[in-house]
């Protein structure tokens, strides 16, 4: 059997052929997720706002509204489903005269997933890529060509860590480009995810929807969905930032929750009110999937919702009370034991990042296919 | 083969992960939703060859649902905390899984089959491969009952004649609690498609009925006739549905036989012409004394040494024939055996015999007078008359092609085992020890008695009747002397009698039953599938069989008690 990773070899090669290489000891080194990297992400996502006053739906003003589960027997509304996945690697440190950049391989993907009338899941598009990460400032012009034109001959991508995108910006500067890479690949992951999500919706039959794994704010989503009008795709966060605040109320009753205590107060199958964010662009709540008592913590068996508001008005109450309703009966089935955020997991997602991952070359092929010599 | 490759489903593809590779002697794959596959089920996988591919058999031994729940708490989770009445909105991924033994491959390339390899059913063509039966030559396949498969196909199962009838194998052991007459019935279905697949007219049979009158209607038709099913498993397996030519039936003698002229049996052939009466007198019998004290504990041999000594004494020391002489010449009966000289003394107290001391032949009298005078079954006669023959020299008479049903079914244990240590004994010597040139043997005898655990049981060490049994077992094949034996209880059966076996049949057992040694050469998930095999299936281990075999056979075409 060939190496599998005999494209990457060859823009290794390229790029080898300009620089001196300092291999990472033993071979290709899987990077470590940060810790939280999805409450990370949301804050970097959202950095600009923490306070949030408005609530941006009608004609409820309460802060908490009682939602029914709504399974697909009764009405089949989520029938598709998007998650992004990555795997990268650390190779090692290309050295050109005194400068040097660290050296990335990542395996990232999209799926999205149709569930059919019986509950089954079949996968409706999935995207598999294969691409290299360098600090484009730290190498010759010469030497970037090179390995440019190679990974556009092979087939691969490539990425200039050091350039800033609406995640990367938030990482630490230029000095740690190892840091920065983790952004750069998750970047790349969203983009992909973008470009399917923009198909899935292209896909959507009248009064289907779309949940995408994570925040809507990304930007390049965002601006797309907003083009729209009324996009029926929603945005399922697990773990969200922890630090924002809600007025709620007005005059003398107006009081200031944090997050902890808004959903301290938010019961089994319930939802909070919606909030606005991006000016209106998207409304945002949580819901409560799994009761408060048989969970660890308050923040757990709760998920956030994010709709794309192209309108910025207010968001009809019965729309967010059904489609919450929709996720409540979401519950059944979960991933307990196999993820640890099983508590506020869709399971549709859940298998989606599945048929991506089983997707990926696994480790071993990886350090195998990827030893420098 | 490519085009039919293309109309054949695939139900599936090969599944090997880090933990549970594929071996060259099993392999796993998961099944399309949708199709129904059962344990025993044949199939193929593509595997590779040196020019072309080749076909990788196996037969399906455990069926598998696995999930991606980690744990059974994940399940009760996903149920909403164990609310049962929790709707799945997404169905849980999982996959039904199977098991497979490799049986064979058709171009001998025993790679472990690669994951993703395309399975599918095997066809009859392709059983026939995978058991092996394509390398025995027609000539030589006995069919043995039916493969039938859960996507409808059927095949033969065919035994290879050579390793029943000998001379590479002999002997056929059926076992279980199947049911009603489940393995008699395959015993004589069996024995009929031996008989019309052999050269019958070599072959001789001698039937023991064991219970009731279940045997002793062979020869006519099932009042019922056949169903069209039966019909159709008949016709499928090449044989006749008929029942019985040339059939003897021999009845023991009862305690009224000589009023009323009816045997001790539970019900007569209707073609008296066919029936002979059997009894045995003291003349009949003095030679065979060990086989009917076989069940009694001997462990000096005290009665051995008397049982000699009788034998000898009531033997013409000439010819070895009877002829009392010396101090046995008065014995003529079982009468003047028990209560007079040389046993007993003037007064009627046991005597000393040679070494055998007086406490040793009161025990031998006290034995035999229960056996043959207060509870026997009328089988012991003090003279036999002569419309009763001797047993020995009627089973002498065995022609090929003939089937002799010998009835001891409503005899006392002691007689049965005598009746049937008789028959061996008889047979064995005729072919062990006569060997006369120009004598009319059938080339090959079969031999079938149900309850074998009770002639030859497994925890005892040695008796005649054992002797006599291991004989046939051990040197049967190279004889002609076949033992088709049945027993609810392997176990209970002595394992150097069914080690030789080189068929085993095995019914529906329970899990104790199969937890002992005497089937440790059976899989655990066979041994598994055997708990649950309904009334008429049977599993078929076989010489050349890689695995055991689940096969169906017709119902037998005879008069079957309950029939009517």
């Amino acid at each position: 059997m060939p190496n599998p990773l005999s494209d990457v070899l060859q823009a290794l090669q390229a790029l080898g052929a300009q620089v001196d290489f300092l291999p990472a000891t033993g071979g290709a080194v899987e990077d470590l997720d940060l810790p939280d990297i999805d409450e990370r992400v949301d804050n970097w996502l959202n950095y600009q706002e923490r306070i949030f006053e408005s609530i941006i739906e009608s004609p409820s003003t309460g802060l908490y509204r009682r939602v029914e589960p709504i399974g697909r027997t009764v009405q089949h509304t989520f029938r598709y489903f998007l998650d992004g996945s990555l795997r990268s690697y650390f190779l090692g440190t290309a050295i050109e005269e005194d400068r040097d950049t660290p050296v990335h391989f990542a395996q990232l993907g999209a799926a999205l997933v149709r569930r059919l009338d019986d509950g089954n899941v079949k996968v409706r598009r999935l995207e598999v890529e294969k691409a290299l990460f360098l600090a484009k400032n730290r190498l010759s012009q010469v030497a970037w060509d090179g390995v440019a034109r190679a990974c556009q001959k092979v087939g691969i991508q490539i990425e200039d860590i050091s350039q800033d995108d609406q995640i990367t910006k938030h990482l630490s500067g230029q000095a740690d480009l190892r840091n920065r890479t983790a952004g750069k690949v998750r970047y790349r992951m969203h983009m992909l995810e973008t470009k399917i999500a923009l198909a899935g919706l292209n896909e959507l039959k009248d009064e289907e929807w779309l949940v995408v794994d994570g925040s809507l704010l990304f930007e390049i989503l965002l601006s797309q969905l907003c083009q729209r009008e009324s996009p029926r795709v929603i945005g399922v966060a697990k773990s969200f930032r922890r630090d924002p605040q809600f007025k709620v109320g007005k005059g003398v009753r107006a009081q200031r929750l944090n997050l902890t205590q808004l959903l301290a107060e938010l019961k089994d199958c319930h939802r909070t009110a919606a909030f606005g964010a991006r000016d209106g662009r998207v409304v945002f709540w949580y819901v409560r999937i799994r009761p408060q008592g048989a969970m660890d913590y308050p923040l757990m068996g709760v998920i956030k919702v994010e709709m794309a508001n192209p309108s910025q008005g207010p968001v009809d109450t019965e729309l967010v009370d059904f489609l919450s309703g929709c996720l409540v009966a979401e519950r059944s089935v979960t991933p307990y034991g196999a993820d640890r955020r099983w508590h506020a997991c869709l399971y549709p997602i859940y298998l989606a990042e599945q048929a991506i991952k089983t997707s990926f070359l696994s480790d071993e092929v990886v350090r195998s296919g990827l030893r420098w010599r | 083969m490519m085009e039919e490759e293309s109309v054949r489903p695939v139900i599936g593809l090969a599944s090997a992960t880090h933990s549970d590779p594929n071996t060259s002697n099993s392999f796993s794959f998961w099944l399309t939703p949708g199709v129904i596959l059962n344990p025993f089920d044949i199939v193929e996988a593509e595997q590779v060859a040196h020019y072309g591919t080749s076909r990788t058999f196996g037969i399906v031994t455990t069926l598998e649902h696995t999930t991606d729940a980690p744990t059974h708490l994940t399940n009760f989770i996903s149920s909403n905390f164990g609310d049962v009445n929790e709707t799945p909105n997404t169905q849980r991924q999982g996959t039904m899984l199977a098991r497979v033994a490799v049986l064979s491959n058709d171009k001998d390339i025993y790679m472990p089959v690669r994951t993703q390899a395309p399975i599918r059913f095997a066809t009859p063509e392709g059983i026939r491969v995978a058991l092996g039966i394509d390398e025995v030559p027609e000539a030589y396949r006995i069919p043995a009952g039916i493969i039938q498969m859960s996507n409808g196909t059927r095949a033969v199962a065919y035994l290879d004649r050579r390793y029943i009838l000998g001379p590479e194998g002999a002997h056929v052991n059926i076992t279980g609690i199947s049911g009603l007459a489940t393995k008699t019935s395959y015993a004589i279905f069996l024995i009929q498609a031996i008989l019309q697949r052999a050269q019958a007219e070599e072959i001789g049979v001698i039937i023991l009925n064991v219970k009731h009158g279940d045997l002793l209607r062979l020869d006519r038709p099932s009042p019922r006739g056949l169903s069209a099913e039966d019909y159709e498993m008949w016709e499928a397996l090449g044989l006749e549905p008929k029942p019985f030519t040339d059939v003897r039936y021999l009845l023991p003698w009862g305690k009224d036989t000589h009023r009323t002229g009816q045997p001790n049996s539970f019900l007569v052939p209707a073609d008296l012409g066919k029936v002979n009466l059997y009894a045995y007198s003291l003349q009949d019998t003095y030679d065979k004394l060990d086989l009917l004290l076989s069940h009694v504990p001997d462990p000096w041999d005290t009665l051995g040494a008397l049982i000699g000594e009788v034998t000898m004494g009531l033997s013409d020391p000439n010819t070895g024939e009877w002829g009392p002489s010396g101090e046995w010449k008065d014995v003529s009966d079982w009468d003047s055996l028990l209560d007079g000289p040389p046993l007993v003394d003037e007064q009627g107290r046991a005597k000393r015999v040679k070494d055998v001391r007086p406490e040793s032949v009161g025990r031998f009298r006290r034995i035999m007078r229960r056996i043959v005078k207060t509870r026997q079954s009328g089988l012991f006669v003090k003279q036999r008359p002569k419309i009763a023959c001797n047993l020995s020299k009627e089973i002498a008479k065995i022609r090929g092609g003939e089937t002799i049903v010998v009835d001891i079914a409503k005899l006392t244990d002691e007689e049965q085992t005598l009746v049937f240590g008789d028959i061996l004994r008889t047979i064995y010597r005729l072919y062990a020890e006569s060997a006369v040139e120009g004598e009319e043997l059938p080339q090959k005898v079969i031999i079938f008695v149900d309850e074998l655990n009770k002639y030859a049981p497994a925890r005892e060490k040695e008796s005649p009747i054992i002797e006599q049994i291991l004989d046939i077992a051990e040197r049967g094949r190279s004889l002609g002397v076949i033992l088709i034996g049945a027993e609810q209880f392997m176990s209970a059966v002595h394992p150097r009698v069914v080690g030789n076996a080189s068929t085993v049949v095995v019914g529906r057992a329970g899990s104790a039953e199969l937890a002992d040694s005497a089937y440790r050469a059976l899989d655990p998930e066979v041994k598994a599938n055997i708990t649950r095999l309904q009334k008429g299936e049977l599993v078929l281990s076989h010489a050349i069989y890689r695995q055991p075999i689940k096969i169906i056979f017709p119902r037998p075409t005879y008069h079957q008690e309950g029939a009517d």
